[in-house]
């Protein structure tokens, strides 16, 4: 799942560097349906639109930081 | 200030957990046309960990299918044993004890193991409130603040100047300056505008504080 999405977003991230920086970007299948100032807004557009299928949202920046966890309940 | 506080016996052993109520976000609800009553087979009671060493949230793999919601992305994660594992994050609501919501927050799904921990509560959670451990008490406290600081900045910085109502006072007995002071009734407005406008100035983010329905 998500799989040609994040293609997508991988893709089309240089572009979107340019443009819309800090912004979040909402991403169904191949397209980029719109990029949003908050993470909220394009949650709730994606819920609209695609009424609870999945869908792509992440922060366009230009290095992707992963999560960090410290706990080793996790993944052990 | 929305707050809670546990008890637990041998805190130190088993850690800051807490019980809390998962349900699929409220924009997601909204959007669907569905609330808490009609979904309550949805409603997922979880023990979760306060995590200060975790980046992010965490939920447990399978908890999502319960709730009946699908991803909303991607992300990598690092852990003691792994780097760059890919993992789905999921917009749900937490209700915490006393009612004590957040609608809508991105949680990372990732194996958790362990029998009784089935989410952390990471830091971008705890970005937003105060959380208190008290370790001799075997307790801690989780509140979420509003942000007032700016503002009583300002109000200090006025009560300095040579408008508030002690050196008008002297300013009037002086027989100085009376006409640039303020009149202290201005001065009390002040306070009462700035007070109200700090209450306005809630970020977005803790604006989606509120009481839940559960």
């Amino acid at each position: 799942m998500l799989e040609t999405e994040t293609k997508t977003f991988e893709d089309r991230l240089p572009e979107l560097i340019k443009t819309d920086v800090g912004k979040f970007v909402l991403i169904k299948d191949d397209k980029v349906v719109g990029t949003y100032s908050a993470i909220q807004d394009a949650l709730k557009d994606g819920y609209e639109k695609f009424k609870g299928q999945a869908f792509f949202v992440r922060q366009i920046v230009p290095v992707q930081q992963p999560l960090n966890f410290a706990n080793n309940h996790l993944l052990s | 200030m929305p707050s809670f506080t546990q008890r637990i016996q041998n805190l130190q052993q088993i850690g800051p957990v807490v019980e809390i109520l998962l349900t699929p976000s409220v924009p997601y609800m909204q959007s669907m046309g569905i609330n808490i009553a009609t979904i309550k087979d949805r409603v997922v009671k979880v023990l979760a960990m306060i995590d200060t060493g975790a980046t992010g949230t965490v939920i447990s793999k399978g908890i999502t299918e319960k709730l009946g919601i699908n991803p909303v992305g991607t992300i990598l994660i690092n852990t003691p044993s792994h780097t760059d594992v890919s993992c789905y994050q999921f917009d749900a609501q937490i209700v915490f004890p006393n009612n004590v919501a957040i609608p809508s927050i991105v949680v990372t799904e990732a194996p958790l193991q362990g029998q009784h921990i089935q989410y952390l509560i990471g830091r971008d959670v705890l970005q937003h409130s105060v959380f208190i451990y008290t370790g001799y008490d075997n307790s801690f406290t989780l509140s979420f603040s509003v942000h007032l600081f700016p503002y009583f900045l300002v109000i200090i910085f006025f009560c300095n100047s040579n408008q508030n109502p002690v050196t008008f006072r002297r300013y009037q007995q002086t027989k100085r300056l009376a006409t640039d002071a303020q009149p202290p009734h201005r001065f009390a407005f002040l306070c009462v505008l700035l007070f109200a406008l700090s209450l306005r100035a809630i970020p977005r983010y803790a604006c989606d504080f509120e009481r839940g329905d559960v």
